[in-house]
């Protein structure tokens, strides 16, 4: 140890509520109360306010960047439960897919495609995919990666639903206010219930499942029938998200199995912090507006976004949203020791 | 209760369990003992479903649960506890007894609205040991001392409410006291007509309890019976202490006087000092870890560090290897315990206070760390060569073969996975890792723990060998009735800072240490 550093020390301190445990804290004050809402509700605030202050065209970007941030709240609740998944492109295809063909033939209107997508897309995602729970680790990645190249060669070559030339034509919303204020209710909505599921004891024997299935195979719990479970409800959001953005887009084609559907919401994750729902969502709001502002470099712009995405997973490889969470809570200083 | 029928089950071609039959009946304690490697741990997989049986059965009250999933043979009622425990080691120790709380075994009998499983655990928490005033129910689990955790695993077994426990070494790395204050538990929880099945080392304590005693070796059941009966059966003792002694009290006895012999040679060590620690201090959050603690080690010297579970030993370990660096920049990186280092390490004459691991390696300094961590997935070869990464070709094929003499039986499995080898064999694997890296110091994290009495004798004997060949070693350990006859000198720790320091002979007459690590 240096000298330098024997003289002076790090410390950190709590910042905030004074009279607290682990669960239970007691607000003693409007500040207390104004610390625990702030980080709450405010950007629950700038979501609803910020599309009717930006433009047409980054009220686009927004829908998008919630239709990823769902695809990523997907990844992320079936990351914690510890299924490592690399094809969210599967649920999001298949939802699209589904709620494309009932439009395209039967003229189902969207009230009733979207719900029957996301359920039966949830069913038939899970089915395909229940074989495979028993895998750990990067098996259930790899099975989970070639299901959507799967799926997208299986459409162009048999020519079913459209072939390599998509359903057209499809019901669209029509109203673009609609659209944006639907897909981030929709995000936030998806984000409470998950972090409900997560804090109860349900996300704790998910969690442990991820930290040693073994001793919780020990415990009498069918673990299986859990990761069933979890692929079911996080088939169901990403299910969800397709079925809107073939609406949205009036068009469904082999295009909604693309690797981007896979890896984006992955990289959000990466890049807002895993494990908490928060972060991933706020990972997709920076790397969607990120990508479309990078567009002025025209053929460096995916260069531009590496970079900027290998940077900020060196420098915080915990996560944006974590480090936010710790500089919130607590105080560093230097001290004399 | 339980009926077990000629089960079998190899792995890879090497038989752990070979036609093993027993029956259990409702109330009884059944002590399984046997030498590392003999089938215990494979048994009770088998029993609880981890393991699939190559022939065959296993039935629990009448009906047969050969081959079913485990979570299916938990819900049943029979639990386990792990050899190396595995908990959740996120989550506050509270929480690791919830799960078994969430299951349906549980759940249909009492109710699990928000919050009432945590009073639940707590409760339970409570009967082990885990005051519920205190801290230590609500820490998480990875920051609680082996002993606590020994003793969780146990709780959250107990949680399911079984008819059957199966113990596989619950009482492996805990100190004399934490297996005094277990014992009446398990006495207790026996008396109100648990059946338990107990997977132990410590045979004095297991045969205070245990009405039945199965003996295992090489994957057979080589005796059954009551233990006084076992224990005179001349195969058992062969098996299991090894030909030459009688038993396990007058092992040491043995290999005491045939050391003392040696002694007058032993004298002759140099006094040259080649690691010297000064005023170590290591502070973790919230607990003082190493006091100011300072001694030295000479060239060519053993040296045992002993001391209870918590007493700072593999903090100490880390510290001179360096691994505390790691721990506590990992830990800055992402914001969570804070660990201060103070003091002054000088190995070979020049400081290396703040060397890096690895760096210290080169310099010949390198650990072999507690509970045998070897790479699983490759073999015994392999492994070797990993840790000689560094090192020429030709050093370390001169170094592997010079470890083949020093454990003769690793040259036999140097193909096999070592993930497939016995809790002893992956010890000495672990040694020969160490060695590999041509080290002037050797340190060692209780080398002994979880081993059984011959193998202990043998890894201590091992541990002498490597010594004879110039290499100094520091090892801990937690009972010097094994690691006294071949230390010249000792220190002894505990709460972080040294008790006493002094010669074997010191040691072994001062009456606080044949107390509390002797067991006399």
């Amino acid at each position: 140890m240096n000298k330098g550093e024997a003289k002076y020390r790090r410390e950190r301190l709590d910042r905030g509520i004074k009279a607290r445990s682990d669960t239970i804290y007691a607000i003693a004050s409007r500040g207390d109360m104004l610390y625990l809402l702030l980080p709450r509700v405010l950007p629950i605030f700038v979501a609803f306010v910020l599309p009717l202050v930006v433009g047409e065209y980054w009220i686009k970007v927004i829908v998008y960047a919630a239709i990823y941030g769902l695809l990523a709240l997907s990844w992320d609740f079936l990351a914690s439960c510890g299924l490592f998944s690399l094809g969210l492109a599967m649920f999001f295809g298949v939802g699209a897919y589904i709620a494309g063909a009932l439009n395209y033939y039967f003229h189902w209107p969207v009230v009733v495609t979207m719900p029957v997508a996301t359920l039966a897309g949830a069913i038939l995602c899970t089915a395909l995919l229940s074989p495979v729970v028993r895998l750990k680790g990067v098996y259930f990645a790899m099975i989970t990666l070639i299901v959507p190249l799967l799926l997208s060669r299986l459409v162009v070559a048999t020519k079913m639903v459209g072939g390599s030339h998509g359903l057209t034509n499809l019901t669209g919303f029509g109203n673009e206010w609609f659209s944006v204020y639907f897909t981030v209710l929709s995000l936030l909505v998806c984000l409470f219930i998950f972090r409900r599921i997560i804090r109860d004891d349900y996300g704790l024997v998910m969690s442990a499942i991820r930290d040693d299935d073994r001793a919780v195979m020990s415990a009498a719990i069918n673990i299986f029938w859990r990761k069933i479970q979890v692929l079911f409800i996080a088939s169901a959001v990403g299910c969800f998200a397709g079925a809107f953005m073939c609406h949205n887009y009036q068009f469904v084609g082999p295009s909604v199995f693309a690797l981007d559907y896979s890896l984006i919401p992955l990289a959000a994750t990466a890049l807002g912090g895993q494990g908490t729902f928060v972060g991933a969502v706020l990972g997709s709001a920076i790397l969607v507006p990120l990508s479309e502002a990078l567009r002025a470099f025209g053929g460096l712009r995916v260069a531009f976004y590496c970079v900027i995405l290998i940077a900020s997973i060196i420098l915080l490889p915990e996560g944006i949203f974590h480090y936010m969470a710790r500089k919130y809570h607590q105080i560093e200083r230097l001290v004399k020791s | 209760m339980l009926k077990v029928e000629h089960l079998h089950k190899s792995f890879g071609g090497v038989t752990a369990t070979s036609d093993v039959s027993f029956e259990l009946r409702k109330g009884e304690l059944l002590g399984l003992i046997g030498p590392n490697g003999s089938g215990k741990t494979t048994l009770v997989n088998l029993i609880t479903g981890f393991v699939k049986p190559d022939a065959g059965r296993i039935l629990y009250k009448g009906k047969e649960i050969t081959g079913k999933m485990p979570y299916t043979i938990a819900g049943m009622g029979i639990a386990r506890s792990f050899q190396m425990v595995r908990m959740f080691y996120n989550l506050p120790a509270f929480k690791n007894i919830i799960i078994p709380l969430c299951s349906g075994r549980v759940k249909k009998r009492r109710g699990g609205r928000y919050g009432e499983r945590d009073d639940m655990a707590i409760e339970l928490l409570d009967e082990f040991g885990f005051e519920r005033d205190s801290f230590v129910p609500y820490k998480t689990a990875g920051s609680l001392p082996h002993g606590y955790l020994k003793r969780l695993d146990l709780a959250r077994a107990m949680a399911l409410r079984p008819d059957v426990l199966l113990l596989d070494e619950l009482f492996s790395g805990m100190s004399m006291s934490e297996v005094a204050a277990t014992l009446p538990m398990l006495e207790k929880l026996n008396g109100e007509g648990l059946t338990i099945i107990m997977v132990e080392h410590r045979l004095k304590e297991l045969f205070r309890v245990a009405n039945r005693v199965i003996v295992l070796n090489y994957g057979r059941k080589i005796a059954e019976g009551p233990p006084d009966e076992v224990m005179e059966s001349d195969a058992v003792t062969t098996a299991y202490f090894g030909s030459e002694t009688e038993g396990p009290d007058s092992e040491s006895a043995t290999a005491d006087q045939g050391d003392s012999s040696e002694q007058d040679t032993r004298e002759i060590v140099s006094k040259e000092k080649l690691l010297e620690v000064n005023n170590l201090t290591v502070y973790f959050e919230n607990a003082l870890a190493l006091n100011e603690l300072s001694l030295e080690v000479c060239k060519g010297e053993i040296i045992g560090v002993l001391g209870s579970n918590s007493a700072g030993k593999t903090t100490l370990m880390n510290a001179v290897s360096g691994l505390i660096l790691d721990m506590k920049k990992k830990e800055a990186r992402r914001g969570g315990e804070r660990i201060v280092v103070h003091g002054e390490i000088r190995f070979d004459g020049k400081e290396i206070t703040n060397l890096g691991p690895s760096k210290r390696v080169k310099r010949g300094l390198v650990l072999c760390r507690e509970r045998h961590p070897v790479f699983r997935d490759s073999t015994v070869l392999e492994n070797l060569r990993i840790a000689g990464n560094f090192r020429k070709n030709d050093e370390v094929k001169d170094s592997i073969a010079r470890i083949f003499e020093i454990f003769p039986h690793l040259r036999s499995f140097k193909r096999r996975t070592a993930g497939l080898l016995s809790g002893g064999e992956q010890q000495m694997l672990a040694i020969g890792m160490a060695l590999v890296t041509k080290p002037d110091l050797l340190l060692l994290d209780e080398p002994l723990l979880g081993l059984s009495p011959v193998l202990q004798s043998d890894v201590a004997k091992a541990i002498k060998d490597i010594n004879s060949k110039g290499i100094t070693i520091m090892v801990t350990e937690q009972f010097a009735r094994t690691l006294l006859p071949i230390i010249d000198r000792g220190y002894v720790m505990g709460n972080g800072i040294l008790v006493m320091g002094g010669t074997r002979q010191e040691l072994a007459e001062d009456p606080e240490v044949r107390a509390s690590y002797l067991g006399i």
